[in-house]
């Protein structure tokens, strides 16, 4: 695990370890988009989390996780509820990261059991709502019609 | 996963990941096989004897190495520690055969190497 950004990149060479970079929390936009082409294979999205989430700290994840061209995973102090993991899985988190340290005795047990039956995750197909033309688009294809109908 | 000359490619969802061939490791192809979703092969018997596959990794963070049980390992696809295993915790992890990590931040490049040549 790259904890910040002063490891030096000696001990991020060698052929058969992978390696996951913790992205700070006053990381910009830029940054996160340049991580792409970093020596790590996988990021920590700010954390740790320490469930009930709010729907706030998944925004927060979810733009960061836009950003980041690389599989992303998020340390969890505690053992989130299914929904909380389904809404994770959903904005495109890889992986969790149980502290045991902190976690309840049969927490991994039980985050292993959620992850396996979480539901089938939805196309993005079916979690786009259908489109309806505005008002403006209308009237810019009467008019196209009305122009091809002079001509 | 597959290959682009010698580097490796996957696709996830809507996404294309593009790695670096020496990025592969243990718990980059189990997130494959995780991103795959192989559909359930149609016909008689085919329920039979397949492993059911997590829709996400999941690893452990342990602040001692010393303090790894089995059931531990085996719950999780990887163990991150936090602390700087000893020889004695090393060889217990390598009888678990879960994929396991460090945090770089008490590490030296020597220090590092020594590790990674413990396994």
């Amino acid at each position: 695990m790259v904890p910040n950004l002063k490891v030096k990149l000696d001990m991020l060479h060698g052929d058969e370890i992978g390696r996951f970079f913790q992205i700070p929390p006053d990381f910009s936009t830029d940054q996160a988009r340049s991580i792409v082409d970093l020596p790590v294979d996988m990021v920590l999205l700010p954390g740790p989390l320490l469930p009930p989430l709010t729907l706030q700290q998944l925004l927060d994840l979810s733009t960061t996780r836009g950003e980041v061209g690389k599989p992303a995973l998020v340390v969890v102090n505690d053992l989130p509820s299914e929904w909380e993991i389904e809404c994770l899985r959903d904005i495109g988190v890889d992986g969790l990261i149980l502290d045991i340290g902190t976690a309840k005795a049969d927490a991994l047990e039980s985050l292993k059991q959620r992850i396996l039956h979480l539901p089938r995750r939805r196309s993005r197909a079916e979690r786009t709502p259908p489109s309806v033309p505005s008002t403006d688009q209308v009237h810019a294809s009467e008019l196209e019609e009305d122009e091809y109908d002079e001509i | 996963m597959f290959t682009i000359g010698e580097s490796y490619a996957t696709i996830r969802g809507n996404e294309f990941y593009y790695l670096q061939p020496y990025v592969v490791s243990k718990l980059l192809q189990r997130l494959d096989q995780i991103a795959r979703e192989s559909p359930r092969p149609l016909g008689f018997g085919a329920s039979a004897a397949r492993e059911a596959v997590p829709a996400m990794l999941l690893l452990a963070l342990c602040k001692h190495s010393d303090q790894v049980t089995k059931k531990t390992a085996s719950g999780a696809d990887a163990l991150v520690f936090t602390d700087l295993p000893t020889s004695r915790s090393v060889n217990n992890l390598k009888k678990l055969g879960t994929p396991w990590g460090v945090s770089l931040e008490r590490y030296t490049s020597k220090s590092l190497g020594s590790l990674r040549d413990a396994g």
